[in-house]
């Protein structure tokens, strides 16, 4: 028995020959470790410092300030702690080859993003924290009942995890959207006219309504919705502008590829739509904060940008007034996340005002706007993850309700906001 | 600062190991010392002058012993304001909230509830201080005279914050005379290392498994057990890696620690679990509480005291909430199970159905140990056994076996001493080694750990609360 297993040792050991005695095995375990951390150290403290990540698509951190009362405090230490882990060399490498780990490991989620099939990168189901939706919604019906006679609806746009379930890898149970969704819509049944994104969504969830790489809808996504939409926006008795699809983009690559480390290396068309034939309705976009104008709602240097996504309308901005020719219209008040970006380009011609408001940014009173802007008509656009996970709805739709807020009013709101925490 | 942390292993480790080899043998005690304070000070810096304040108060506190040796009265007196002085200490920081909570619960009073931050480490010094004190009363070792090897020995940064808890008797002679050699040293990188992939590719990794078992708000009976599991791994990886990388950081700096863990996880019976689980912790209590209560040289009845004693003050050790003492009295009450009826019937039974009862055990203890309250125990421990549970299995539980399917492996067999006999079997015995395998394994290993640690925010520490 013992003979035996010394023979199988032996056997193995010609297989592995370089058996050296364990105390120089030990040395050189010691030389390739306090190498290793040499060299990394040594690598780390020499690597040039970046500003932004393009991959991550964020502000890294850079080289904290020494000082007492930093050191003190311990924020010198978590400083540079983030510091040192932002500027690591070669983080977006790094990233694909733990990705890539994980997945031999059987991983088919990285950073709350599937691996779908078919190159479908999907973001999981956001769950709403009950409390600030509940305050969120409540904002929204009080809003609705202090402009009775404006026409207001809610168009809550599932996102791909929920619509392309066939494309979700093997066993993956993300939560419900649907569910949440019919939730928000019970909510709001009575005060706020429902456009149901979900419907159309679905029934065209063959076609490339949702971006591979990226997390949001696609033109032709918005324009499948937008023509459901039609008739509920009052819009069937205006005569039909025909819009054409033209390719702005064949090599978008989007967040979510840089969130999870996946690299499908699936190259995305981007398309705009552009009023065909002969419409005589122009229109002056302008950017109120950045204080620019322009007349078109695309913005073609963005295709050469970090995001390409950003060619609608240049991306999210506080306050955007679209004025144009037309005189038979109505105006428009559109409060949004960046799903209505390439919405809005369908909406335009057909009003002789929009205006758009992204509450994530957006500091003014609102109330204010809409007096002062005369909207007849008010559109929540938004996705569900976005939605969900929204903590500043519920400040701006409040700013008017007791009186004018102080200086900074959105602030104090986002704080109301984060007491139902 | 945790070993765990692109900033140690970058910044503090290599000066560290470069500033102790490159100054004379007799300031390296020195050098340790203030690495180790800033080691400490890099998370809470405040708590760096409780700190030094606890190191002069037992210093002294040593050598009045000292001085008043053969006075047996006034070594006593001096020896119970030591005790209580630092048992005080501890307890203000870890325990008040929860004694004024309970009082505020069940008293006609309201004392205002102060929320302390609580000092890193705090429950393993306290322990490794008053190991020295009593110790130096019994005149089991000598009053220790240089302050700076008494401040090495209590701020030690390999073993500060998540132990081993070193006993003073332990490294007496080591704290005055050490061997540091090459050899020592690879040996070290070597634990370390194996310490950092347990932390960082298992622990970490099984215990987002966890977190998204546990989160979800209804789940079949099927994914309860597979959180529970999880769980069950990412305590024993993330404390034995954190033990490994502390003895093998203290055998880069010449120190030889005792053994933590001894693959806990196929222990036979609860009793054989505790000789395996945190053993310098179980050591610390025979000797200081146990041994001294009469351990299990009295009547029956005292002894059950005595032992449940000891589990009840094993079970707030570990946190200052209920579901701590429940779970210190759970286990209290198996043990003495085990000894006076189960005992010899485990002992006779088959390998295998000893292991399963006891990780059955252990289990339903990590439950009640995972928290947050009792209440959430008990809710979740209803779900594995059906009550409030959507269905046996379910979708979620499914993917989060399909998903993990390597990690569970490695899991399983990390936990028994099957890896380790590979290696032996392909690589190495008793004394010679297939050098280039090896070292190309362990550096795979540590490079693959420095690649999760940059990319995983999530880096947690479960031992920190204690």
């Amino acid at each position: 028995m013992a003979a035996e297993k010394k023979k199988v040792q032996k056997k193995i050991r010609k297989r592995v020959p370089i058996r050296i005695p364990i105390k120089g095995a030990q040395a050189v375990l010691a030389a390739v470790f306090f190498f290793a951390l040499l060299f990394i150290s040594a690598g780390n403290l020499l690597h040039r410092d970046r500003e932004f990540s393009s991959q991550e698509k964020r502000v890294l951190a850079q080289k904290p300030e020494m000082s007492l009362s930093n050191i003190a405090s311990g924020r010198f230490m978590r400083q540079y702690e983030e510091y040192i882990s932002d500027q690591f060399p070669g983080r977006e490498l790094l990233l694909q080859i733990k990705t890539f780990a994980d997945s031999i490991s059987g991983k088919t989620k990285e950073n709350g993003v599937f691996n779908g099939r078919d190159d479908y990168l999907m973001a999981d189901a956001a769950a709403p924290d009950p409390e600030v939706l509940d305050g969120n919604l409540n904002a929204m019906a009080a809003f609705k009942e202090r402009y009775a006679d404006v026409a207001m609806h809610m168009m809550l746009v599932p996102n791909a995890v929920s619509v392309l379930r066939s494309k979700l890898p093997f066993f993956a149970a993300p939560a419900d959207q649907r569910e949440m969704i019919q939730e928000v819509r019970n909510r709001l049944e009575g005060t706020y006219d429902w456009i149901d994104a979900q419907k159309t969504m679905t029934e065209h969830r063959e076609e490339d309504i949702y971006y591979r790489t990226d997390h949001h809808w696609t033109t032709l996504g918005a324009y499948y919705v937008f023509r459901d939409a039609r008739e509920k926006l009052g819009l069937t008795d205006m005569e039909e502008i025909e819009m054409k699809p033209y390719g702005a983009s064949n090599h978008f690559t989007g967040t979510l590829s840089a969130m999870s480390g996946y690299q499908t290396g699936y190259k995305e068309a981007i398309y705009i739509y552009l009023p065909d034939g002969d419409t005589n309705v122009r229109w002056v976009v302008n950017y109120v904060e950045e204080q620019k104008k322009s007349a078109s709602l695309y913005d073609s240097a963005s295709l050469t940008g970090e995001d390409q996504y950003n060619v609608f309308m240049g991306g999210n901005h506080a306050l955007v007034d679209i004025k144009t020719t037309r005189s038979d219209g109505e105006r428009l008040l559109v409060i949004k996340d960046s799903y209505a970006n390439c919405f809005i380009p369908f909406l335009v011609p057909y009003y002789r005002e929009v205006v758009v408001v992204d509450p994530r940014y957006y500091y003014g009173d609102l109330d204010q706007l809409m007096i002062d802007s005369k909207i007849d008509r008010v559109l929540f656009l938004y996705n569900a993850n976005s939605f969900f996970e929204d903590r500043m709805l519920y400040g701006i739709l409040s700013s008017g309700e007791d009186g004018p807020p102080d200086e900074g009013g959105t602030t104090d709101a986002q704080d109301s906001a984060g007491i139902t925490e | 600062m945790l070993f765990s942390s692109v900033v140690f292993l970058f910044t503090f480790l290599p000066l560290t190991i470069l500033l102790y080899y490159l100054a004379p043998r007799k300031a390296r005690n020195a050098v340790l010392l203030a690495a180790s304070l800033i080691f400490y000070a890099w998370g809470e810096p405040v708590y760096i002058f409780l700190m030094l304040l606890s190191i002069m108060f037992n210093y002294f506190s040593g050598i009045d012993l000292a001085r008043n040796e053969g006075r047996k009265e006034e070594q006593k007196k001096s020896l119970i304001i030591t005790v209580i002085v630092n048992l005080l200490i501890l307890g203000f920081f870890k325990y008040y909230g929860f004694l004024v909570e309970n009082m505020n619960a069940v008293l006609p009073v309201q004392i205002p509830v102060r929320k302390l931050e609580l000092p890193i480490g705090i429950s393993f010094y306290t322990f490794q201080t008053l190991s020295y004190i009593i110790d130096v009363y019994r005149g089991k070792v000598n009053v220790l005279i240089n302050p700076i090897d008494f401040g090495t020995y209590v701020t030690m940064f390999p073993q500060l914050i998540a132990g081993p808890i070193v006993r003073y008797a332990d490294v007496e002679e080591q704290l005055r005379k050490r061997r540091e050699n090459i050899y020592k040293f690879g040996q070290g990188a070597r634990l370390f290392i194996v310490g950092l992939a347990k932390k960082v590719l298992l622990a970490n990794t099984v215990g987002a498994v966890y977190t998204e078992a546990a989160a979800q708000a209804q789940t079949s009976v099927l994914t309860a057990w597979i959180g529970c599991i999880a769980y069950t791994f990412q305590i024993y990886y993330d404390f034995s890696g954190y033990s490994d990388m502390a003895l093998g950081l203290g055998k880069m700096f010449g120190f030889e620690f005792l053994q933590n863990f001894r693959y806990p996880y196929i222990a036979r019976s609860v009793t054989d679990f505790w000789r395996r689980w945190h053993i310098s912790l179980g050591n610390w209590f025979r000797e200081y509480v146990y041994i001294p209560l009469g351990g299990n040289r009295v009547s029956i009845a005292r002894h059950i005291m005595n032992l449940m004693i000891v589990w009840i003050l094993t079970g707030l050790w570990h946190g200052a909430s209920w579901n701590f003492v429940v779970w210190g009295l759970y286990y209290g009450v198996i043990l003495i199970i085990e000894k006076y009826v189960t005992g010899k019937l485990l002992a006779k039974l088959p390998e295998v159905i000893g292991v399963l009862y006891c990780m059955f055990l252990v289990m339903i203890g990590w439950v009640l140990f995972a928290g947050p309250g009792l209440k959430e125990a008990v809710v979740y421990l209803g779900r594995m056994f059906g009550a409030g549970a959507a269905g046996i299995v379910d979708r979620q539980a499914l993917y989060l076996i399909k998903s993990n399917w390597l990690l569970w492996i490695f899991l399983v067999a990390g936990s028994t001493p099957a890896v380790h006999r590979l290696g032996q079997v392909l690589l190495w015995d008793e004394e010679r080694e297939a050098v280039a395998p090896v070292a190309v394994l362990y550096l795979g290993m540590f490079l693959v750990s420095v690649v999760y640690l940059v990319t995983e925010s999530y880096n947690p520490f479960l031992y920190f609360r204690f």
